[in-house]
């Protein structure tokens, strides 16, 4: 028996729109706790993790853990046919995953569930010392502007702000949020950080801000970056990590 | 020695490719390559002029070379998996591969490159089969940067379609770019996660 229920599946959907641009294929262990999956790109530049705890569903039962196998492409063109208010229902039957979504009408997918060889995904064990909660949409906005100039983000956390920089050929951008920004929400800063990153990656997880409001950035000088985006308020969470881009 | 590889090659009689050809094209570039890339088998162009990727699809993966990695051709290795034109431009065949192919292992042997290429599917499945890969498509396979353990170090293999898929289907021009991409962030990114993470390993 699997049966897990959400009342809307914006969630879902923005979440895995952000996972499906990283990696091609994901496990998805979903016992009665929730949902939990994890793993890294192939080139090693990017982790992913995402838990969804019992509190993001209004039912879920599991009766026992089960890993599912998806082809994540596959998954994100499902779920990005339902509206994000659609409740949305996910159960398994004969080697299918099956997601119905009630909105207008009710619209039943049945996606097959693949084998996928079982990954050794090292645990992170990172220490930071410098640590920003800010709102989602205030890191889409930025990381939107540097996108106008510039390939790379480099991001500075002092104990004045937090700046999202780009430079490039054609310029130079920097979007600041002061310490007291009613969008930096909390700015603990034990030593000055900075580090640049290729945007593109992160282009494609902030797609999870939609689905989350607050987001943390944690930072030491050029190492990776961590970004813990919170959903449904603490029901959920997807943390991201990315190797920094360090000019040889 | 590279030159000591190539003048075998230009001495090799063992499949039947090199009564046709017109030269042998043993391969090109710089002996200290950090990125060491493999095609398929020399075209027409490649037949006459004895040198890799000189015809139009060579054209195109120079232009990928240079714009998407900045790198001058001469800053890479460049062969094929076959060192003699195949009649017609048809496939490799399996006996054709297992004659030619150590002369490719030999090259990579000598080069010890950090990162390697595969352009197009034969050379894919031949240097994954090789690195103890499984390969099931390159539609599936490509863009995927894998980390290997060779010559007592960590080396990246990736594969994307061969250029000249791109002159008979533009459509792949894209997926190609975006793995050229790819290989520039792995050229450009040395640090990956690999290096900052305790080692603690949970599947």
């Amino acid at each position: 028996m699997l049966r897990l229920v959400m009342p809307e599946a914006k969630t879902l959907r923005y979440s895995i729109e952000a996972i499906s641009n990283l990696i091609d294929e994901g496990s998805f262990k979903i016992s009665e706790n929730g949902i939990y999956m994890r793993a890294m790109d192939p080139s090693r530049i990017a982790y992913i993790e995402l838990q969804l705890s019992r509190d993001s569903f209004e039912t879920i039962e599991v009766d026992e853990e089960v890993s599912v196998g998806l082809n994540l492409g596959e998954l994100k063109k499902r779920f990005s046919a339902a509206k994000p208010s659609d409740y949305v229902e996910i159960s398994m039957d004969k080697g299918f995953f099956v997601i119905r979504f009630k909105g207008k009408g009710t619209t039943t997918f049945k996606l097959p569930i693949i084998e996928i060889e079982e990954e050794d995904v090292p645990v992170p064990n990172l220490t930071f010392r410098a640590n920003a909660k800010l709102r989602s949409s205030a890191l889409k906005e930025g990381v939107k502007k540097v996108g106008i100039v510039s390939d790379t983000i480099k991001f500075i956390l002092t104990r004045e702000g937090v700046s999202m920089v780009g430079e490039s050929d054609l310029g130079e951008v920097e979007f600041l949020l002061e310490r007291g920004d009613e969008d930096l929400i909390s700015l603990e800063v034990e030593e000055e950080a900075k580090a640049s990153y290729t945007l593109s990656y992160i282009e494609d997880v902030v797609k999870a801000t939609a689905a989350s409001e607050v987001v943390s950035i944690s930072l030491n000088t050029d190492h990776p970056l961590r970004m813990e985006f919170f959903i449904s308020g603490d029901a959920g969470r997807m943390i991201f990590l990315l190797a920094p881009r360090i000019e040889q | 020695m590279l030159s000591e590889i190539e003048a075998e090659i230009r001495n090799c009689k063992k499949c039947d490719l090199w009564k046709e050809k017109r030269n042998y094209v043993p391969g090109e570039g710089n002996p200290k390559a950090k990125l060491f890339l493999v095609g398929e088998a020399p075209g027409r162009e490649e037949d006459l002029r004895g040198r890799p990727f000189v015809g139009s699809a060579g054209k195109y993966l120079t232009q990928l070379i240079e714009r998407k990695l900045g790198l001058r051709r001469e800053d890479v290795f460049i062969t094929n998996l076959l060192k003699c034109r195949p009649p017609r431009n048809r496939d490799p065949t399996e006996e054709e591969i297992k004659a030619c192919s150590p002369y490719l292992i030999r090259q990579l042997d000598e080069v010890r490159p950090e990162v390697i290429l595969c352009l197009g599917r034969h050379s894919a499945r031949f240097l994954f089969n090789e690195m103890g890969m499984n390969f099931s498509k390159i539609s599936r396979e490509r863009g995927k940067p894998r980390r290997v353990r060779k010559w007592g170090k960590e080396v990246w293999l990736l594969a994307t379609y061969h250029p000249a898929a791109a002159l008979y289907h533009p459509e792949l021009r894209e997926e190609i770019e975006t793995d050229f991409q790819v290989l520039g962030n792995i050229l450009r990114e040395r640090k990956t996660l690999m290096d900052f993470f305790q080692f603690g390993f949970c599947t």
